[in-house]
């Protein structure tokens, strides 16, 4: 992958050095600020987290904001999986972000090869419209600001900006984009334990759970019409493969409620293993993404 | 160095298409010692290689000379010629004892590292040598599933711990989808006794290759949707790209996927990148 960054001229030998070894996310973040930046569509670029404090850590991922102008906003949703694909080499496509806040938009989170490593990319889009509300509750810093960023789309064109972004958001997963959302959470897990983190190992291990359900749910009872754990025996126990599952999803959450990085990797496993039985298909189509995502892991454990 | 291929290995060679056969095949069976030995020895070469041929790839195609007319690993244009050990392969032995024990005459050798979401577009090679018998042999170390080499409308998956053989004078393709980095010791070979001899016997196991399907109007149509609307964006390289992977997906008449961005520029009555990706499929694929 190439990167923004400039090469530098005369700096100071030290600063040289600071280039050299400036962070991953650094190199990835100018990617990606001067791919979104060369569209008109793209009226602001912020960015938050530890990018914007400068507590990164190798570890740390990259929190971008992209407001985008509100009539231009539906298509650059429903181009950005092909966009980050082509240009960031995204290992999956976005999974979309149930836990970020809601601000106006809709977050997707990509995880990038990088270096030998998976690098996490939270990207949250919004309407411009959105932007100055989302700049005063998050308090992000601007990284780019685009010609005309002030001009602020009509009423009409907002409202149906805002329901393009609700119908995506209740645009229910099918197994594949489940799949997707249990190897971006066990991404995630992986790092908090890394990082002694346990009360959001902790919520994040419950989100993994819920996602082996959801699996289940998903792939053996499409029209259900109850959703989180109520109705499964009743629902999901009728056959005998659905009681074969529903032992699974006890087994997994008779576990501890902090989860070393092995229980955490056999929760994936064991997600894998049962899409593979009730949904052969969504494993296939996404086989080399799953043997990748593994390889990518035992890299990060042998440098560990 | 190489192992003998048993008798039951021609009932592994499966039902595979003969131009499938004849582009890509296994020609023997290697010892596993040595694979580890060189493949140890290429993860511990001081130099990450050096990019040429940029016009044939997305970048990431990273090569390193073992055997070529200077002795520089640096100097990575293949030609014709009797080369010697570029100093980075007097650093390897157990490589350079590999490539003795061939007895093959030698043209060009040298390590190739394919990036993740790296793509080398369609395109034949050789065009630019004088005419005479040359083989390709792929020496996989280090791989994974999505690294693939698509041709004839297969897609080969050339898993390591085998020799293989690839005819790259016929239209070809390889990409690297998920990574991690795909790493092959690639030597072309003049034709003699000892490439016959070696070669006597080219089979596919099962698995090896799979045939890519077809494309169908909806599909042609909702893939110029997605490049259309990147391009619309102004994200012109991503709609470009969208359209080159199809080689990779789908079973394509030669330079297919040229045509469909061809397709997708007069479209949008952008009649200079029209041009210049007729000029491009010309080019790459040497016609």
């Amino acid at each position: 992958m190439s990167t923004l960054v400039s090469e530098p001229g005369e700096l100071p030998a030290i600063e040289e050095l600071a280039h050299a070894h400036r962070p991953a996310q650094l190199a990835v973040l100018g990617d990606l600020a001067r791919t979104l930046s060369a569209t008109t569509a793209v009226t602001h670029l912020l960015v938050r987290g530890s990018l914007a404090t400068g507590t990164a850590d190798r570890l740390s991922d990259v929190d971008l904001v992209v407001a985008a102008r509100d009539e231009t906003l539906p298509a650059l949703m429903g181009s950005l999986d092909a966009l980050m694909a082509t240009t960031f080499g995204a290992l999956l496509p976005g999974w979309r972000d149930t836990i970020v806040g809601d601000l106006g938009g809709a977050g997707f989170v990509y995880l990038l090869p990088y270096d030998g490593h998976l690098l996490q990319l939270d990207l949250y889009l919004c309407p411009t419209s959105a932007v100055e509300a989302l700049r005063l509750r998050i308090g992000p810093r601007l990284l780019w600001q685009g010609p005309g960023a002030d001009d602020l789309a009509d009423a009409d064109t907002r409202a149906r900006t805002a329901q393009d972004l609700a119908l995506a958001a209740q645009a229910p997963a099918d197994c594949g984009a489940l799949l997707v959302q249990a190897m971006v959470l066990h991404a995630m897990l992986r790092k908090r334990l890394a990082r002694g983190q346990q009360y959001i190992a902790y919520g994040l291990l419950h989100d993994l759970h819920v996602t082996l359900r959801e699996v289940i749910r998903t792939a053996l009872v499409p029209y259900s019409r109850h959703h989180g754990w109520y109705h499964l025996p009743d629902e999901v126990g009728r056959t005998a493969t659905g009681r074969e599952c529903l032992v699974e999803l006890t087994e997994a959450l008779t576990g501890p409620p902090v989860p070393t990085v092995a229980q955490a990797d056999e929760v994936l496993e064991r997600i894998v293993r049962l899409a593979q039985r009730i949904a052969p298909h969504a494993v296939a189509s996404l086989a080399d993404e799953i043997t990748a995502y593994r390889a990518y892991q035992q890299h990060e454990e042998g440098l560990a | 160095m190489v192992t003998t291929l048993p008798a039951a290995a021609a009932a592994q060679t499966g039902p595979w298409r003969a131009d499938v056969l004849d582009q890509v095949a296994r020609l023997t069976d290697l010892e596993e010692t040595a694979v580890e030995q060189m493949r140890a020895e290429v993860l511990g070469a001081p130099t990450p290689g050096v990019v040429a041929y940029g016009e044939y790839q997305s970048g990431g195609w990273w090569t390193t000379a073992l055997m070529n007319m200077s002795g520089d690993p640096h100097d990575v244009v293949i030609g014709d010629g009797r080369p010697r050990p570029t100093s980075l392969l007097k650093q390897m032995p157990a490589t350079a004892a590999f490539l003795d024990s061939l007895g093959l005459t030698f043209m060009y050798v040298r390590l190739a590292r394919l990036e993740p979401h790296s793509y080398l577009w369609e395109h034949r090679d050789y065009a630019e040598l004088r005419d005479t018998g040359r083989h390709r042999l792929h020496v996989p170390l280090v791989t994974n599933p999505s690294a693939v080499l698509v041709t004839a409308g297969a897609r080969v998956h050339m898993a390591a711990g085998s020799l293989w053989r690839l005819t790259p004078s016929q239209a070809h393709g390889v990409c690297n989808t998920t990574g991690p980095d795909r790493l092959h010791l690639i030597a072309d070979v003049y034709a003699d006794d000892a490439y016959e001899a070696l070669a006597a016997r080219p089979h596919l196991h099962d698995g090896d290759a799979a045939d890519l399907p077809e494309m169908t109007a909806a599909d042609r149509a909702g893939l110029l949707a997605t490049a259309g609307q990147l391009a619309d964006l102004g994200f012109t390289d991503a709609a470009e790209q969208t359209l080159l992977r199809a080689f990779y997906t789908y079973a394509l008449p030669e330079g297919g996927a040229y045509d469909l961005i061809a397709d997708l520029h007069t479209a949008r009555r952008a009649d200079t990148d029209v041009s210049r990706w007729r000029e491009a499929k010309a080019h790459l694929l040497a016609r």
